[in-house]
């Protein structure tokens, strides 16, 4: 693919983006559509004819991103606010779908719970509650005619073609093959054993499972620790020293004991970024008592009664403050 | 010490682990890009205070999969780790955005962010 090609995509689809954003012209909104996923078609296209012959087709991404694109495209353009947070609703799930298929399964269902939960849920709220009362139908005005489209689609688009460049053009691309890109699965396994280490409650819990299946293995045991490390990995078994009645035996943990995802994030929240932890606890608490300050009903003061309220004296007389707005 | 190597379950099975395919990274970056490009789009374009807002959290979102796909790739949790703190801001985000849009409401009661344009400078 040369960057040409790129480019020519990325206008392409910016002129499909500005026609379906063109209000209540049907007939213009279909050909938008058909451009737009043409043109992210295309390069999808593109992408895969670049790789190896022998290479698996990503199928499942390509339909998740596409859901996803298509979700957002809507997102933006569609003359109902309600609408548009529920096709948010439809990008967040094709995001969660692309994060399971990238190993992330606490992520995608945290995602789903937080966002299309929570974050959507207020949303929907306020745009409840902040009803246009100008409103016809449902759809404002402003919401039916876009803001200055051609320079945001400029603005948006360039930035697409910078950004798509990068990741498929320069240097080949993203290449996880490329040689320093992706660690060695040795070490990724032992980081991985080294985790596990560290959660002393679990690592006794899965040797005692392994036990449990010998039957001529007593039920007391220790595990031994060296320097503090009871796992040792020889960059393919991870085993541990276990000691049963005066008897050290050498326990070959299986794969399946490596931690789980969720134990991985967990452990690098706690382990590795604990001072960002806390930041992000502050900030939501600062949130919270910012969001009741700010939605706490404010107090109408006339003009008068805020010269007072700062310290000043009022202009008017007694007997005229009452036009001033508010009573004394 | 007695240093016999017990395998009392199948020990030594396969990893599970492989690399992220160049194909499925480069879709997902493409997809996240797309979608960033759109938010941005969006934000620029929309009136609706409430839905600027909302293409913020769709920019958010396409960060988040860039991050995600990154930390796959170096196969290690701190992508994720990441997108967690994105989860945190962009909650801390909604409660106070939608809070002064309630606010703003209350002055003015249009959600149009033109009705604020004297604030601009020209």
């Amino acid at each position: 693919m040369t960057p040409s090609i790129l480019y020519i995509a990325c206008v392409v689809g910016a002129i499909g983006l500005y026609l379906i954003m063109r209000p209540h012209r049907k007939a213009t909104r279909i050909v938008g559509t058909i451009a737009g996923a043409g043109a992210v078609a295309f390069i999808m296209v593109k992408v895969l004819e670049g790789l190896a012959a022998d290479a698996a087709v990503p199928i499942l991404e390509v339909v998740f991103g596409l859901a996803a694109i298509a979700g957002a495209a809507r997102m933006v353009t569609h003359p109902r606010p309600v609408f548009a947070a529920i096709y948010f609703v439809v990008v967040v799930v094709s995001s969660a779908g692309m994060f399971l298929l990238m190993d992330a399964e606490f992520m995608a269902f945290s995602l789903i719970i937080v966002y299309a939960g929570a974050i959507l849920i207020t949303y929907l709220f306020v745009l409840m509650l902040a009803q246009d009362a100008t409103s016809t139908a449902g759809e404002a005005l402003y919401d039916r005619i876009p803001r200055e489209p051609l320079a945001a689609l400029v603005v948006g688009f360039v930035l697409l073609a910078v950004l798509s460049d990068a990741f498929l053009l320069v240097d080949g691309g993203v290449r996880p093959d490329a040689p320093g890109m992706t660690p060695s699965l040795s070490s990724v396994e032992e980081d991985r054993w080294m985790v596990l280490d560290g959660l002393p409650i679990q690592l006794e819990e899965t040797v005692a499972e392994i036990l449990a299946t010998d039957s001529t293995a007593a039920a007391e045991f220790t595990i031994e620790r060296i320097d503090g490390r009871a796992i040792r990995f020889d960059g393919t078994h991870a085993s541990v020293d276990v000691k049963i009645a005066d008897e050290s035996r050498n326990l070959v943990l299986p794969v399946s004991a490596m931690p789980t995802n969720a134990q991985l994030v967990g452990w690098s929240l706690v382990a590795t970024f604990p001072v960002s932890l806390e930041v992000a606890g502050v900030i939501l608490l600062m949130a919270m008592f910012g969001a009741v300050v700010l939605a706490r009903r404010q107090i109408d003061l006339g003009e008068d009664e805020l010269r007072v309220a700062a310290g000043m004296t009022p202009l008017l007389e007694d007997e005229e403050s009452e036009f001033a707005g508010g009573s004394s | 010490m007695n240093d016999v190597a017990v395998s009392l379950t199948q020990a030594g099975e396969a990893s599970t682990m492989v690399p992220i395919t160049t194909g499925t990274i480069q879709i997902v970056l493409l997809v996240s890009a797309v979608m960033f490009a759109i938010g941005m789009v969006g934000f620029l374009t929309r009136r609706n205070m409430i839905l600027m807002f909302l293409c913020t959290e769709l920019m958010f979102q396409a960060s988040a999969i860039a991050m995600i796909a990154f930390g796959r790739m170096h196969m290690n949790p701190e992508g994720q780790v990441f997108v967690i703190f994105i989860l945190t801001v962009a909650a801390a985000e909604a409660a106070l955005a939608l809070g002064l849009v309630v606010l703003l409401y209350r002055r003015k009661p249009t959600l149009d962010a033109e009705a604020w344009s004297e604030l601009k400078e020209c």
